[in-house]
């Protein structure tokens, strides 16, 4: 009975802690340092860095890292014996988390039940729902970038971040079907961590080592440094705060099955656009570091590229794709404009770039294969729905209390 | 003697806030003076004569194209003196007397008179040093090469500009004339090593800013030059008729037969006659001046919306294209007429002959066109923000009147002024973004710029709306200042930004529908954290100063108030930020994407969030509501003016001058909720009490 008693008690008290008004404000006040800081620190690391750093599911904690105006290299936090004291703080993603429990526990459970509370628990509901679109969209959306010359067909998108190592049989100087080395094993990658790669259908395993996220190429005449290959090595470069344009690098062994040596260390370089050949077992091989290629259910056919500018400028005022859709069931035409995009079969195109200097107009499409793409737009209607009442509610209810005082008054 | 004491202290404290109101208003007009007034008199330009009335009313509706669109001259005047002279009027002497230029009046110094324009202190240097430094000999022999000069020449010319000039100082383009190609090398070179404006140093700025400044004048002064009939026409020239060949249209017009000629001689290895030779380069420089980014003639082609500029159109005809060359020679003739009626017959003439060629652009342009250009010449005219501002500061006198007699039938009497002002200046205002978004055609707010006047204007509409429900004196005092304080900002943004913010958005952003929407919610989100955060200072500041008398029922309305304006704040922002999110959506593909703006909007969300949280769950009390409220003008001054500095992000505005300005507002705030907070904890927030006697 005590065990129970105490089991009830406990419970009870969780329920309350998560639920309660403390952990609310603790969580939304984390969450506002966290985008604040988070924001100051874009200028210096990029976009992609800052995510990585403060919004991932992995990352559980952070520790700010923001120069104190601006001035580079002079830390925010004052240095303490020589060390320079450090603030942890939890991840946007762990906060995000606890605010959907306590926001779920609090603002749908817990809260009392009536009309007069009607118009926040649907705000709660719109929020809690967010949360979980947010959610699907971290984990599992994909986005890429398709272009398409006028006149010309695509059937796929490329990351814009994340590489890939393809490797396939050159067969007759063709390229037979690659085998993939998938990008989240090797984003996970430093100059100091190896990776090996078991390939079931080859004669051969790779052992991925130096990535390099951003590099650069260059010769060198040192043999016995093992880092050089053919006389060209890659050299550490710092990152862009815009990560498309990091030029990832790194070295390649190719490991016999049979005799489990290094049969030839490979050099590849993201920004190279030839494949490295390597023969194993009498049969030649192309290695090509690239950025991630994901294949469409459908194809696009580029009809009619249009841009225009704003007389006398360089200031874009329109832009416009006409495409035909083809897919399993039929032909489409359809018209891609900004703020317009298509959407089929889960996958939305918007139109994201346009090039006109070129001999044939190009269009570049903006890939998005998202889950939740239009649950922020329902859990807006409920939100407004939700507010609207609420403060209607209240704004009456002052607006009443202050003439009955006025009656009162009389 | 409680209640006499009480009374006492609070007309100390109306006091004491008046004349730190007056302070506050004072430092900001100096601080605002100090941006446009050097210390000297003004420049003396002798036999200046000043245009005619008629010829600025001929001028105003002149159309050109600029920044993508079609604008009447004065507008454009108004934002190229902005750029040139950091201010839309000049000051000069002439002849003892001081004479007050507008923007027209100088462009078109700058376009017919060239000689006069060279006279007259366009150019304001905030510090001389800038000139001084560039005697020192960093730049390298091929720098120095290109500026034509020595080192020891260097020296000269720069004692000779700066000889007699105060630190703060106005120059004429005759004083900088010398020093111009050291400038324009020097900043060169700046570029060549940071080509990143944002990452410059201060007098890197200042001497990018100022030879950018001189480049754009020349290119003024010179454009004209192919329509001012003075062509040199050496002894030796075979002429027929020396006034018709010193237009340089004759020889547009001819220059196939000139061609011709040439390439006959050529093959018979004769040289050209030297005459023929300088004729030549005459035109070849006129031809280039005429080239630069000024169009106001428009396109022959009826497919075309480019106005391209004089000069590319004769390149093009003596190219061998000669498919509009007629048409050409006939706008060249027609220009020239212009310049020689100025040169020979005095500014009667000149206004109606530039009268006639306004005209044939006019016959020209589409009806609807011509008819934009007169309402955008009418809304420079009006100047609705300009006036509201003065209406405003009128307002805000009356005001303090009331506010430092409470109760009292003056008090009544200023109100009454100062509520009927206030309501005018809220017009003045909406018919401003009114016809503001007329012109544009699109939803009112698209830039920075708009943001403030809307802010200003709903504001003031909220906040008078408050004022009908509530009927404290409260929300009208702070829609008078809250109007004040934004069509400062408003004038002082343009000036300091000079560029023309009516100019068309880009693609991304020209959507009707979602800057109705999206965009507007968010603003009017601001402007509820601007208007809670204000109502809230004057809390702090009654209760502090003890202007509220122990009123604890104003008291208990006041953070009903201010926690109503968190709620309005509340629902718009959040309403905007999940809009804009949809909007992302659909542009770019991505619901959230970090974007410095982006989370700016979310700040206040979550800030609006935690308030009315912590209160429910009592863990702000009164005080507490009040500064945390106070703050949020902060996180709102961060979202909507600081992310724009970082220059990173989608929705960077490349801002990043007046980072002051901002560091000052997050100081004046903060200072606001440390004095709230050093309040709180001396006085110890009583709890509610039960109305006193006189209040029951």
């Amino acid at each position: 009975m005590a065990n129970r008693l105490s089991f009830s008690s406990i419970s009870k008290s969780l329920f309350q802690f998560f639920s309660g008004f403390g952990l609310a404000v603790t969580c939304l006040l984390l969450l506002f340092i966290l985008t604040w800081l988070s924001t100051l620190e874009q200028p210096a690391k990029g976009l992609y860095e800052v995510q990585k750093r403060y919004y991932d599911a992995e990352a559980l904690y952070v520790i700010p890292d923001l120069p104190l105006l601006n001035i580079p290299d002079k830390p925010w936090l004052p240095i303490i014996g020589g060390k320079k004291l450090i603030i942890p703080l939890p991840g946007a993603y762990l906060v995000s988390a606890v605010l959907f429990v306590n926001l779920f526990l609090g603002g749908l459970v817990r809260i009392r039940k009536g009309w007069k509370y009607s118009g926040v628990i649907i705000s709660h509901f719109s929020m809690v729902s967010l949360l979980v679109a947010g959610f699907v969209s971290h984990h599992y959306s994909k986005e890429g970038i398709m272009f398409v010359l006028q006149g010309q067909k695509s059937n796929y998108a490329q990351s814009y971040t994340d590489y890939t190592i393809e490797v396939a049989e050159i067969v007759n100087g063709e390229k037979s079907k690659p085998y993939v080395v998938p990008a989240e094993p090797l984003k996970a990658l430093d100059p100091e961590r190896e990776l090996k790669v078991s390939l079931p259908d080859l004669p051969f395993d790779l052992v991925v080592s130096n990535w390099l996220r951003n590099s650069e190429m260059g010769r060198s005449s040192d043999k016995s440094d093992p880092q050089v290959v053919d006389g060209v090595v890659l050299a550490w470069k710092k990152l862009s705060t815009t990560e498309e344009e990091n030029a990832a690098g790194c070295l390649v062994d190719v490991v016999s099955k049979k005799s489990g040596k290094v049969v030839q260390r490979l050099l590849l370089y993201g920004p190279n656009i030839d494949m490295i050949t390597a023969s194993v077992d009498g049969k030649v091989y192309g290695f090509d570091l690239v950025r991630e290629i994901w294949p469409m259910p459908f194809r696009v056919q580029l009809d009619e590229s249009v841009g225009e500018y704003y007389p006398g400028t360089r200031k874009p005022s329109f832009f416009q794709s006409k495409i035909t859709r083809i897919a399993d069931d039929g032909q489409k035409k359809f018209t891609i404009r900004m703020n317009e995009p298509m959407r089929y079969g889960g996958y939305t195109l918007y139109q994201a770039r346009w090039s006109g200097e070129t001999e044939v107009p190009q269009s570049g499409f903006a890939i998005v294969k998202n889950p939740s793409d239009q649950w922020p737009k329902w859990s807006l209607y409920a939100s407004i729905l939700g507010l609207t009442i609420h403060f209607v509610m209240k704004l009456f209810g002052f607006i009443g209390r202050k003439e009955r005082k006025q009656v009162t008054a009389a | 003697m409680k209640k006499d004491s009480r009374k006492l202290r609070s007309k100390i404290g109306r006091w004491a806030a008046f004349v730190l109101m007056l302070l506050a208003i004072g430092s900001y007009g100096l601080y605002t003076m100090r941006l446009n007034v050097t210390q000297k008199e003004s420049m003396e330009v002798s036999g200046y004569e000043s245009w005619e009335e008629k010829v600025i009313v001929v001028a105003r509706d002149m159309p050109i194209q600029d920044g993508g669109r079609i604008k009447p001259f004065s507008t454009w005047a108004g934002f190229t003196m902005l750029k040139l002279h950091g201010d839309r009027t000049m000051k000069i002497m002439v002849d003892g007397k001081k004479v007050k230029l507008g923007p027209e009046e100088v462009l078109l110094d700058c376009l017919f008179r060239p000689a006069v324009a060279r006279k007259l202190p366009v150019f304001r240097i905030d510090d001389t040093e800038i000139i001084k430094s560039l005697a020192v000999g960093d730049l390298t022999q091929e720098d120095i090469k290109m500026t034509g000069m020595n080192d020891s020449q260097i020296d000269d010319v720069v004692k000779q500009a700066t000889m007699g000039k105060n630190r703060r100082d106005r120059f004429s383009y005759e004083e900088l004339e010398q020093v111009s190609p050291i400038l324009i090398a020097r900043a060169q070179k700046i570029r060549k090593s940071q080509p990143d404006k944002a990452k410059m140093n201060s007098d890197q700025r200042q001497t990018i800013d100022l030879a950018d400044t001189v480049w754009l004048f020349m290119r003024l002064i010179y454009h004209m030059d192919f329509a001012r009939a003075d062509i040199e026409i050496q002894r030796g020239t075979p002429a027929v008729d020396k006034t018709r060949m010193q237009r340089m249209s004759y020889w547009i017009k001819s220059f196939p037969l000139l061609a011709e000629a040439v390439r006959k001689m050529k093959p018979s290895g004769e040289q050209l006659p030297p005459q023929l030779m300088t004729l030549f380069s005459d035109l070849e420089l006129r031809m280039r001046r005429s080239s630069e980014d000024i169009k106001f003639v428009p396109p022959y082609d009826k497919n075309s919306d480019l106005w391209s500029p004089l000069g590319k159109r004769i390149e093009k005809v003596i190219s061998g294209d000669r498919t509009h060359a007629e048409a050409l020679v006939k706008d060249m003739v027609q220009l020239e007429d212009v310049q020689i009626a100025l040169r020979d017959q005095g500014q009667g003439t000149f206004a109606s002959k530039l009268g006639d060629w306004k005209q044939s652009v006019h016959e020209r342009m589409n009806a609807d066109d011509v008819a934009q250009l007169g309402s955008e010449v009418k809304y420079g005219k009006y100047n609705y923000f300009y006036n509201a501002l003065i209406v405003f500061l009128i307002t805000f006198f009356f005001v303090m009147c009331s506010w430092l007699s409470p109760r009292s039938k003056i008090a009544k009497f200023c109100t009454r002024i100062a509520l009927g002002l206030c309501v005018f200046a809220l017009l003045l205002m909406i018919v401003g973004i009114t016809h503001r978004s007329f012109i544009m055609e699109r939803s009112p707010i698209g830039n920075l710029y708009d943001t403030i006047i809307f802010i200003g204007a709903t504001g003031v509409l909220v906040l008078l709306l408050t004022e009908l429900i509530t009927r404290r004196m409260v929300a009208l005092g702070l829609a008078v200042f809250m109007g004040m304080v934004c069509m400062f900002l408003a004038r002082r943004y343009e000036m300091g930004d000079a560029k023309d913010h009516m100019d068309p958005l880009v693609a991304v952003l020209k959507s009707n529908f979602w800057l109705s929407t999206h965009v507007v919610t968010v603003t009017v989100g601001y402007m509820g954290g601007l208007a809670a955060a204000g109502l809230s200072a004057i809390y702090l500041f009654a209760r502090v100063f003890g202007i509220d008398e122990g009123d604890k029922r104003w008291r208990r309305a006041m953070t009903r108030i201010a926690y109503g304006m968190i709620g309005f704040t509340l629902f718009f922002s959040l309403i905007g930020t999940v809009l804009g999110g949809i909007w992302a959506n659909d542009s770019w593909g991505r619901f959230w994407g970090w974007d410095p703006k982006e989370n700016g909007a979310l700040m206040i969300v979550l800030w609006c969030l935690i308030l009315l949280h912590a209160r429910l769950a009592g863990y702000l009390r009164e005080w507490g509501l009040h500064i945390a409220t106070v703050f949020g003008a902060n996180v709102v001054a961060f979202s909507w003016w600081h992310v724009n500095s970082l220059s990173t992000g989608l929705h960077s505005y490349g801002f990043i001058d007046g980072m002051g300005a901002i560091w000052g507002f997050y100081l004046l705030m903060t200072s606001i909720c440390l004095m709230g907070g050093i309040a709180a904890v001396v006085v110890r927030s009583p709890k509610t009490v039960p109305p006193t006697a006189s209040q029951s």
